[in-house]
């Protein structure tokens, strides 16, 4: 096994079905909430080979697609990849399926976007540039405080463990530009 | 209002001056109303480093034509520029 340089970790992706993984018996994948949204193409489900002080041999992790389209810059041989640890990698995901954020990424819910009219729920829209937080790696935002970001840069998650869809909303902390005091 | 909105990292926000509607009597459309590049400050982030910019609340701006995007909260829209997009403070 190679040894990571550059503050990079190695992980193991299966790229035939890099949107999957197994966790014990519990399959986990991954995939889009829209069928056309290109921004939020399927994020990659790797295991840490040789990690780093945040992240240990074993981990599942979460991260940004792009480091792994061939050909790609940061592929070692096989199955393995030596990627940049910084906040492309955007959660841990746990045994029982909680995603906990890392380096920089913080994670929410979108609000919904008040009407004078009652609307039946697929009628209602969201805004884009603002989410109410569930969980953060940056001690400076607090769980439920809703922050304001450059338009659209909140980036939707989906994924599916063992059965049960789940979606979280991931901000980097370097594009949040207010916060409600 | 605006004190409930804070400005983080290294963003300000900006009430923009209002556009001119009427020039020399006549009636100019919105679509052809030119966005004046000057407004008020009203928050500044905690990463700005310019000691000026830091210190620039409630004072008057400009800044360069078409940079930075706007956001609505409670009825106000308020620009959001990086710290570098800012000309002077007047």
């Amino acid at each position: 096994m190679a040894t990571p340089v550059n503050s990079k970790i190695i992980v193991s992706v299966n790229m035939k079905q890099k949107d999957t993984m197994k966790i014990g018996n519990i399959e986990v994948n991954t995939g889009l909430r829209f069928e056309t949204n290109y921004r939020e193409k399927s994020p990659v489900i790797a295991k840490v080979e040789q990690g780093n002080k945040y992240l240990k041999e074993g981990d599942i992790i979460v991260c940004h697609h792009n480091h792994y389209y061939p050909p790609s810059p940061y592929f070692l041989y096989d199955c393995y990849y030596s990627i940049p640890a910084n906040h492309t990698i955007f959660g841990i995901l746990s045994y029982y399926g909680e995603l906990t954020p890392v380096y920089g990424n913080i994670f929410g819910e979108r609000i919904d976007i008040e009407s004078i009219m009652p609307l039946p729920s697929e009628q209602v829209k969201q805004y884009k540039d603002r989410v109410k937080i569930t969980k953060s790696s940056n001690p400076n935002y607090k769980e439920d405080q809703v922050i304001f970001t450059r338009p659209s840069a909140p980036y939707d998650i989906v994924y599916n463990f063992g059965g049960i869809i789940k979606r979280v909303t991931k901000v980097w902390d370097q594009m949040v530009c207010g916060i409600l005091k | 209002m605006t004190n409930q909105i804070k400005a983080v990292n290294n963003f300000l926000f900006i009430l923009r001056e209002k556009e001119d509607s009427e020039k020399m009597g006549l009636i100019i459309p919105g679509s052809s109303r030119e966005k004046p590049h000057e407004g008020i400050v009203v928050s500044v982030g905690d990463l700005i480093q310019d000691k000026n910019i830091k210190q620039s609340r409630g004072k008057k701006v400009l800044f360069f034509k078409g940079t930075g995007f706007s956001i609505e909260f409670q009825g106000t829209e308020y620009l959001v520029l990086t710290s570098d997009q800012i000309i002077a403070i007047v």
